[in-house]
């Protein structure tokens, strides 16, 4: 389980996070969203022992990471979005370090090590110097050397960055294992469509507040005030346009190859009637259907004008 | 611990992952770009399963590296495989071999009845000291330095090793490579003492100068490297490295040559062993310091360093007692005091920058009841409590270092030989001086500590201000009153600490009067800061919370349940 408690952290004047709260359950992703700078980094800091919070708390499985750090450190696996290497070492070599850094011993270490390798593909790479690997690879092992001690939660800040799409689609069922594991995993990404996929709940932060923390399906219920509809039309459209222009809440009507496009200020009953009457009109459609809003677009629909 | 082995299903619904529509592969299943069943696991992945003689030492290497501090283990590894490291050896090898052949030619024909040991030992000594004195210093402070700018020293910093551990790997494998240098000339140091000419202590004890002086500066480069934030700073800081470096090349050329070779030395083995002890405690200290410097804001960073001043206090006073006794002169008693003074001046400012805030896990440590905390809260971390510290130790320990002087003068043990300041006027000169300029540096940081948070940067820049302010404003009052600079030391010259060093160690000694006001007037700037240190004095111990109790007695009965299957 991971908590944050109304958790602030100044840095001179700057407000880096500002009163943040939020739990994720054991078992459970949570994705966090936020702008460059709006303090996702120096909250996840917070929970991995770097920082400490100007106020406030923060727990990992119960155990607060300002007055426990040794236990929570323990408990955790953190992999940072900057990748650090050593030169003249291997894959290997690297794996073996921080199992021996995090107090592994004997066969358990190298039990670790090998599941590690399988896990994350890195077995083939297992002697070649890390200086060589690709971007893609270095977070491999990255990921790797965060569940080397086989931690209860993981911190991921940025762990798609610089994968291939093969990779991220791994990644995305990694991390949904890793859950079902009983894993509970805080994680971050620019690429909003891979958090909605993987995300049980999803926080979005700016400016260091917390604007919304719901699950994604949740998130696009609270937000919706309109919903953007597609006709597609066997024939001519005319008489569709004709009847979508009698409604007052049909407005951004847009027409391209039998299809249209238009919003509607109302709820499902009225997307429900609106069809019923161009069946009445006896207008052949196709295909009727609610554009689904992506991630991105909640984003900037949660974060637009919120944090003045 | 996930067992690598379990199927462990994800959950066992498909919505749970809306891309494929199906249960989930299991972790065990899972991996990244295929994983390459076909090949074969590395070394380091697999248990040592040998039969025999040889698979027991496998098991048992195995165990023993696995107590090894693994930061050794990984630098060790690293060194090994560079070129730094190979070209290195490979140099010190073909210098060794170049200069034993040389040796033997141009000492021939007489190297079969001549004694030349001592001359050879000379190319032997600068070959050893090089490569000890200037590579294994920079390749430490390189190795911190990178471990901190490229970020993966917070990775470390999550896992088990404590920065104090961390820091010691540094130096272990520091160690190591002098181990291995050191491996490589010592046939040659064999052949030396088979030349004759010098004797097998006095190559033990130029080994062990060497030694000594290189795990010294090694400590000292990886202070340095945690001070630079930056390249630019890096880059001064590692100039600033090799320039002393190089003055050390030179200063302990220059003893051991003229010294120790020709076994002229008018020391003892406990002075050796003393200045010995001396050096090993500044290798702790910086040790220390550096781990305090990278330790997480979590941590107390101060108390063991405090801890290691008072001892390397205790310490000096026990060799400088030692050296007056064996000399009889009191100057060593006067030297000890103003090395100390020194000493005290230079920690003081440091500590004066040190975070004013504490974590509340050492908040959770403090001295609770009224006893423990007029006893222990200068030991506690913070800007106050460590000006406090320094004062406090500092004249307790000038105060005993001159006790012992007069004991000695009493007993008629030690008597004057050069000068004629008696050590209590130096003592409270000395304290004067400690009291007086640690105070004022104080006073001028602290608007900038409090404006800019914790810096080394703000007190040193004070300590440069107050030093030369010193020097330079009893001249500007002689050339106000006279018209020009006066030559003649007087009262006026009070604050001219260089001057007062130069009159106190001068034939005619420091007049009493004059260090009774240096300490009058130390003393009003000590009670001036003691009003801003209340805040300081306030701070109470936390409680400990009850989870961290809970999980503490877990634990406890964790270890017992194990201990007991154990058994």
């Amino acid at each position: 389980m991971i908590e944050l408690q109304g958790v602030t952290r100044l840095f001179g004047s700057t407000r880096a996070v500002d009163h943040v709260s939020f739990m994720v359950p054991r078992g459970s992703v949570f994705g966090y969203i936020g702008p460059n700078g709006a303090g996702k980094t120096t909250s996840m800091r917070i929970l991995a022992t770097l920082e400490l919070p100007t106020e406030g708390d923060a727990f990992i499985e119960g155990l607060s990471s300002v007055n426990d750090p040794d236990r929570v450190r323990r408990r955790l696996g953190f992999m940072p979005d900057a990748f650090g290497s050593y030169s003249d070492t291997n894959c290997a070599e690297y794996l073996d370090f921080f199992a021996r850094s995090n107090g592994l011993v004997g066969r358990e270490r190298t039990r670790r090590i090998r599941w590690v390798m399988d896990f994350t593909g890195l077995r083939s790479m297992a002697e070649k110097p890390i200086t060589g690997l690709s971007k893609g690879m270095r977070q491999r092992l990255c990921l790797g050397r965060a569940l080397i001690h086989d931690p209860s939660v993981l911190i991921l800040d940025e762990p798609a960055a610089g994968l291939d799409p093969r990779a991220r689609i791994e990644l995305r069922q990694i991390i949904r294992s890793l859950a079902a594991d009983g894993k509970t995993i805080l994680i971050s990404s620019h690429i909003l469509s891979e958090l909605a996929e993987m995300c049980d709940r999803v926080g979005i932060i700016e400016q260091g507040r917390l604007l919304a923390n719901d699950t994604v399906a949740g998130l696009k219920g609270n937000s919706q005030t309109h919903l953007d509809l597609i006709v597609v039309i066997d024939g001519e459209t005319e008489t569709a346009k004709t009847i979508l222009s009698q409604w007052e809440d049909v407005s951004d009507v847009v027409e391209l190859n039998r299809t249209l496009q238009f919003r509607v200020a109302g709820d499902r009953q009225r997307q429900i009637e609106i069809l019923h009457r161009l069946c009445d009109a006896r207008v052949n459609v196709l295909e009727y259907r609610v554009v689904d809003e992506s991630l991105e677009d909640l984003f900037l629909k949660v974060t637009a004008g919120k944090v003045q | 611990m996930t067992d690598p082995n379990a199927s462990l299903r994800a959950g066992g619904d498909g919505d749970l992952d809306p891309s494929a529509g199906q249960p989930l592969p299991t972790v065990a299943e899972l991996s990244l770009g295929g994983g390459g069943q076909a090949i074969p696991y590395p070394a380091l992945a697999l248990d040592p399963d040998a039969s025999g003689f040889w698979g027991w030492v496998d098991r048992a290497t195995e165990r023993l590296t696995s107590l090894l501090n693994p930061i050794l283990v990984k630098e060790a590894r690293q060194s090994l495989k560079s070129k730094q490291f190979l070209i290195t050896f490979f140099c010190l090898l073909a210098a060794s071999c170049a200069w034993t052949i040389m040796g033997i030619v141009f000492n021939a024909p007489d190297v079969y009845y001549i004694p030349t040991g001592e001359s050879m030992m000379i190319g032997y000594f600068l070959i050893l000291s090089v490569s000890m004195f200037a590579f294994v210093p920079l390749v430490a402070f390189r190795s911190l330095a990178a471990e901190l700018d490229e970020g993966t020293y917070e990775m470390l910093a999550i896992t088990r090793l404590s920065a104090w551990r961390i820091v010691s790997g540094k130096m272990n494998s520091a160690v190591l490579q002098m181990l291995i240098y050191f491996s490589a000339i010592v046939p040659c140091l064999a052949f030396c003492y088979l030349l004759r000419g010098i004797g097998l202590l006095t190559i033990i004890l130029v080994v062990a100068i060497i030694f000594i002086t290189a795990m010294v500066l090694t400590a000292l480069a990886l202070v340095l490297s945690t001070l630079a934030k930056g390249r630019t700073l890096q880059t001064f800081l590692l100039v600033a490295l090799v320039a002393f470096i190089v003055v050390v090349e030179f200063t302990c050329c220059g003893f051991v040559f003229s010294m120790v070779l020709p076994e002229q030395w008018s020391g003892t083995w406990f002075g050796f062993l003393a200045s010995f002890t001396v050096a090993a405690s500044f290798v702790v200290l910086f040790v220390a310091a550096a781990a305090a410097r990278i330790a997480p804001v979590t941590e107390n960073r101060s108390t063991r360093l405090r801890v290691i001043l008072f001892f390397q206090q205790a310490i000096w006073v026990v060799t400088i007692a030692y050296a007056a006794w064996v000399t009889g002169d009191f100057e060593w008693i006067n030297e000890g005091l103003l090395y100390l003074g020194i000493f005290w001046l230079l920690v003081g400012m440091f500590m004066c920058g040190e975070a004013s805030e504490l974590s509340p896990r050492v908040r959770r440590g403090l001295p609770a009841t009224y006893g423990t905390r007029m006893l222990f809260t200068w030991w506690m971390p913070g800007p106050g409590t460590g000006f406090m510290f320094v004062v406090a130790t500092g004249v307790a320990g000038l105060v005993v270092l001159a006790g012992v002087g007069v004991f000695g003068i009493q007993t008629g043990v030690v008597r004057s030989t050069s000068v004629d300041t008696p050590p209590p006027v130096f003592a409270a000169m000395m304290m004067g001086y400690l009291l007086g300029y640690l105070g004022i540096i104080r006073l001028l940081s602290m608007p900038f500590l409090k404006r800019f948070g914790p810096s080394f940067v703000a007190p040193l820049i004070a300590a440069i201000v107050a030093y030369f302010l010193g020097v330079i404003v009893p001249a500007i009052i002689d050339v106000a009153i006279q018209g020009r600079v006066s030559f003649k030391y007087s009262a006026l010259h009070a604050s001219n600490w260089g001057w007062t060093w130069d009159e106190a160690f001068s034939s005619q000694g420091l007049p009493a009067e004059v260090a009774m006001l240096i300490l009058v007037v130390g003393s009003g700037v000590l009670a001036i800061n003691l009003i801003s240190l209340f805040r300081e004095f306030r701070l109470r111990k936390i409680a400990v919370p009850l989870r961290v109790k809970q999980d503490l007695a877990d634990e406890s009965e964790n270890q017992l349940v194990e201990s007991g299957s154990g058994r």
